[in-house]
């Protein structure tokens, strides 16, 4: 039974954007690279800022980092999104550092947005995409458990996900500093484009009363309400174009601007005239995340108005970051006593199986040796080196099986240990043949 | 541990704080006179809650405040420092039988009693005001309970060092209690209105300057306190409302004679009963503008802050300055 655990990882670390997005597969293509690579117990990881391959072959020789590489780069599914990759944008990891590297990027330390909570759901799917295809074993099964473990404990014991971390998200959060309840309010979204569909996307998380996308295209912005309100979302959705802005300011709570228009979408004599007509006295909120900016500034000097740019939200987001980067050494000492407490119970399952073949290959050379010279020897004779054979076996394997059977904190490289013995006596070529 | 009501050192009190002599105040036997037995029960009860209130209002300050500034798992800790406020109410209710029955009296006869009564009154509005019905919380509770905290303290180590009046038979009248209960939880629901607007311009001014730090992150939305804050007063008003009631049903009772000379209606030009009349209707007031007006956000908290500092001001001058037939202890 092979020990050897493999991890090769591409990712922001090393390789830029461009590589990056050519090794990105899809769900369908990392089912493709399973079935065309087959070998033990396989994981892939791929998401816009890692592609990993963990891989627990089951020939232990095949098993080298750069092997591993050159059939990912191989393969079919590869060839077909990318022709050459320089072998340096990649890192490998073996034994138990590869799975404390996968306990860092579920954790999220790994990440390019220290504490990014989707990497959990991407490490998830991962391994359950690796089970639907038929090559996961009780190591990955035990793997996934573990890795699940880790990452719910950095999550309820750390405060590496506390805050936002990235510009449309902090948007919202800052909305929600002046109003909780969104359900109650009408949100205006400027722009249809990426970062106005994110910040949409991160309203609706939160539950909103209504919510009306304003964009010059009205298709583009129908297609967006299309595509992040499900059906059966609680809520009021519309469209507007711009030129109707000005008719639905007097009603609005929330306005988020994030549209690339050269001038300014929201003037001050604009924004004056909606308050006159506005009914309630509760605050507004504008938020400009557009460069170059959406909403005149002036406005910001209007009473009952909160109006907050990039350069604003760039302030709670470099907070928030810091806060996070702070709290990586207890996210750290999680992952250590995680992985202590795995290689520990894995132990218990596989050194046991390494110590029986150990014994097995032990007791077949002796009874080899005595049966070559069972016609050289009177009976008494035979007895008494069965018996000091047997003696000397035994005092020879006793601290080997010790030792493999340690199962306390400074043992913690106990894969490399039980993968040792098998090359040093040679027990997965007994398997092999 | 009877008292007597009808002692030399009362009538003493009684002459000088111009009262009738407590021999022509009938007193109907009340619920008060218990059984030795149970009296030296309760008078352990008593003592032993005394020195326990400031200890677990203490430790309750020290877990909110821990659950406040340290954002890491806040709703779960909220849950359990909500549970504990729940706990000390009730160790509260239980020091109030109990010094009732030791003392013959309620919480009400002296400042250092009535400091316990708004310690117990101000965490009790908290808790109705912000905790129920979803017992979701703003964990802004850490302001109030420091506030109980230096209230009962001050309350435990003071409390018996000053003479009971306990000439004064109206203490004992249920009307009267419940007369200065719920002016005690009203000014309780106010002050606690107080604190979430003052919460509330602070962060207002913060999110105005741009400035994103402690404050920023640890003080919930200004949504939230605008609808505590609401619901503070919204108490205060209902219970200053029956303290009217109550205040007005002692003036035809039996005890209407300890006014001294300002009998009838012409009691209600007294300062005191002028001033809680116009924050009641202060608070009325917005209270009415929210609904009618739909007055929200900044305005709003500052119509009710006006009130708070009206009633402060008002509170202030009228002990200082003024004299006032409320002058029973």
């Amino acid at each position: 039974m092979p020990q050897q655990f493999i991890a090769i990882s591409i990712s922001h670390h090393r390789a830029p954007v461009e590589i990056r997005e050519r090794l990105q597969l899809s769900e369908q293509e990392a089912r493709a690279l399973l079935e065309e690579l087959r070998n033990g117990e396989m994981v892939v990881l791929s998401t816009c800022n890692r592609t990993e391959l963990y891989v627990r072959p089951a020939v232990a020789t095949q098993a080298e980092g750069a092997q591993l590489i050159e059939q990912l780069l191989s393969s079919g599914v590869v060839r077909s999104k990318t022709t050459e990759v320089d072998r340096s944008f990649f890192e490998t990891y073996s034994s138990t550092d590869a799975i404390r590297h996968l306990f860092a990027v579920i954790s999220g330390i790994d990440s390019q947005i220290i504490g990014d909570q989707q990497i959990f759901a991407q490490v998830k799917d991962a391994f359950r995409i690796s089970a639907e295809a038929g090559v996961s074993g009780g190591f990955v099964k035990k793997l996934s458990q573990a890795a699940s473990r880790v990452a719910k404990r950095v999550i309820t014991e750390t405060g590496l996900n506390e805050g936002a971390a990235t510009i449309s998200y902090a948007a919202v959060e800052f909305a929600r500093k002046i109003y909780d309840d969104l359900r109650l309010r009408h949100i205006v979204v400027i722009g249809a484009g990426e970062t106005g569909e994110l910040a949409a996307k991160h309203f609706l998380e939160r539950e909103v009363g209504h919510l009306t996308i304003a964009n010059r295209s009205l298709e583009h912005a129908r297609a967006l309400l299309e595509r992040i309100v499900p059906s059966g979302t609680k809520g009021s959705f519309d469209i507007i174009g711009l030129a109707t802005l000005e008719d639905v300011l007097p009603d609005c709570d929330i306005i988020l601007s994030a549209t690339s228009a050269p001038d300014y979408v929201l003037t001050e004599p604009v924004m004056k005239a909606a308050l006159q007509k506005r009914q309630s006295s509760s605050p507004v909120v504008m938020i400009d995340i557009a460069v170059p900016r959406d909403i005149d500034p002036a406005i910001a000097t209007l009473p009952n108005v909160f109006l907050k740019d990039i350069d604003d939200l760039r302030t709670i987001i470099d907070r928030n970051a810091e806060r996070r980067r702070q709290e990586i050494p207890k996210a750290e000492a999680i992952i250590d006593e995680e992985l202590s407490q795995f290689l520990e119970s894995l132990s218990r399952q596989e050194a046991a199986p390494t110590i029986k073949e150990l014994r097995d290959k032990f007791e077949a050379v002796r009874r080899e040796e005595l049966e070559r010279h069972r016609g050289k020897l009177d009976e008494r004779t035979q007895a008494l080196f069965d018996d000091m054979s047997r003696r000397m076996m035994n005092r020879l394997l006793h601290h080997p099986t010790i030792s493999l059977k340690e199962t306390n904190s400074e043992a913690a490289d106990y894969l490399a240990r039980i993968e040792v013995t098998r090359k040093l006596f040679g027990l997965d070529k007994d398997t092999e043949q | 541990m009877n008292k007597d009501y009808y002692s030399p050192n009362a009538r003493q009190n009684s002459r000088r704080n111009g009262l009738a002599n407590p021999k022509e105040v009938q007193v109907e036997p009340h619920v008060f006179d218990v059984p030795p037995v149970p009296g030296i029960l309760m008078d352990v009860l008593a003592t032993t809650l005394r020195v326990l209130l400031p200890v677990v209002y203490g430790g309750l300050t020290f877990y909110f405040a821990r659950t406040f500034f340290r954002s890491l798992n806040q709703a779960k800790r909220l849950q359990y420092a909500v549970s504990a406020a729940y706990a000390v109410l009730g160790l509260h209710v239980i020091y109030i039988g109990a010094y009732a029955a030791q003392n013959h009296h309620d919480l009400v006869a002296t400042v250092y009693e009535l400091f316990s009564l708004i310690a117990f009154t101000l965490l009790a509005v908290y808790v109705f005001a912000e905790l129920r019905p979803s017992r979701e919380t703003s964990g802004t509770g850490f302001f109030v309970t420091a506030i109980c905290f230096l209230l009962q303290l001050v309350s435990s180590l003071t409390i018996g060092g000053e003479p009971v009046p306990e000439t004064k038979a109206i203490l004992s009248d249920p009307v009267f209690n419940l007369h200065v209960t719920t002016s005690v939880f009203g000014y309780a629901a106010l002050m606690l209105a107080a604190i979430y607007g003052s919460l509330y311009l602070l962060l207002y001014r913060e999110i105005r300057r741009n400035q994103f730090g402690a404050i920023f992150e640890h003080i919930p939305s200004l949504d939230r306190l605008e609808r505590y804050g609401l619901r503070a007063t919204a108490f205060g008003f209902i219970f200053l409302t029956f303290a009217i009631i109550f205040g007005g049903m002692l003036l035809v009772g039996p005890y209407r004679a300890d006014y001294g000379p300002n009998t009838g209606w012409n009691l209600f030009l007294d300062p005191k009963v002028l001033t809680t009349l116009l924050v009641w209707l202060v608070f009325g007031v917005t209270l009415l503008v929210r609904k009618v007006v739909h007055l929200e956000g900044r305005r709003l908290v500052l119509f009710w802050m006006s009130g708070f500092a009206l009633t402060v001001i008002s509170m202030t001058v009228v002990n200082w300055v003024g004299t006032s037939f409320h002058s029973f202890l």
